[in-house]
């Protein structure tokens, strides 16, 4: 049975941007080879939360396709082995809410009681 | 000393009243929803769902996950 994944992959942000761009295409090759590829879509350069392997800032790709459940692995053994990818994740791929600004910080009010 | 009886304002879930799902990707909700350092925010205080709750708290460890948020933030009072 087919369904919708997503795969986000952080790149090293540290990389010349030709080399991130021609990694995004042999991912996106796979893709389009073994599973119904549709799109990709590019956050680029963020700041992590965190440092990853001694790195600040990670450079960031959402790859969403449609594929049989077993993709996953297969993807997974790709990116295990490249040093340029700090990090990957798969999930089921649901759509962003789209909200302002203005509402987030208006209505969601949290009381700090941390200790 | 018995604790005081406050009337509290009702709280709504933020996410049935935009009637939107959550989700790992939109940061800035998922910030709202823990604290400085990094905690989820029991949903007695953010007055959220029981239903979104449990996805919300799917969503922050995914985010967690990809360095969207950090695990531990670390700020010293």
């Amino acid at each position: 049975m087919k369904r919708k994944y997503e795969t986000v992959i952080i790149f090293d942000g540290s990389l010349p941007d030709e080399t991130v761009k021609k990694e995004q295409e042999k991912v996106e090759n796979f893709l389009k080879e073994n599973t119904d590829y549709e799109k990709t879509d590019v956050w680029g350069k963020r700041t992590l939360a965190y440092n990853i392997k001694k790195r600040k800032i990670g450079f960031y790709c959402f790859f969403i396709f449609d594929s049989e459940g077993d993709i996953a692995d297969k993807l997974h053994q790709l990116f295990k082995l490249n040093q340029n990818i700090l990090r990957y994740m798969t999930v089921l791929y649901k759509e962003m809410a789209k909200i302002s600004k203005e509402t987030v910080v208006k209505k969601v009010r949290i009381e700090e009681g941390d200790e | 000393m018995a604790g005081k009886i406050r009337k509290r304002r009702k709280k709504i879930c933020f996410y049935c009243s935009h009637h939107i799902e959550p989700n790992y990707k939109n940061v800035e909700i998922i910030e709202r929803m823990t604290t400085e350092r990094g905690k989820i925010v029991p949903r007695r205080m953010t007055g959220t769902c029981a239903k979104h709750q449990r996805k919300l708290a799917v969503s922050i460890k995914r985010a967690r996950n990809i360095a969207f948020i950090p695990f531990v933030s670390e700020n010293i009072h």
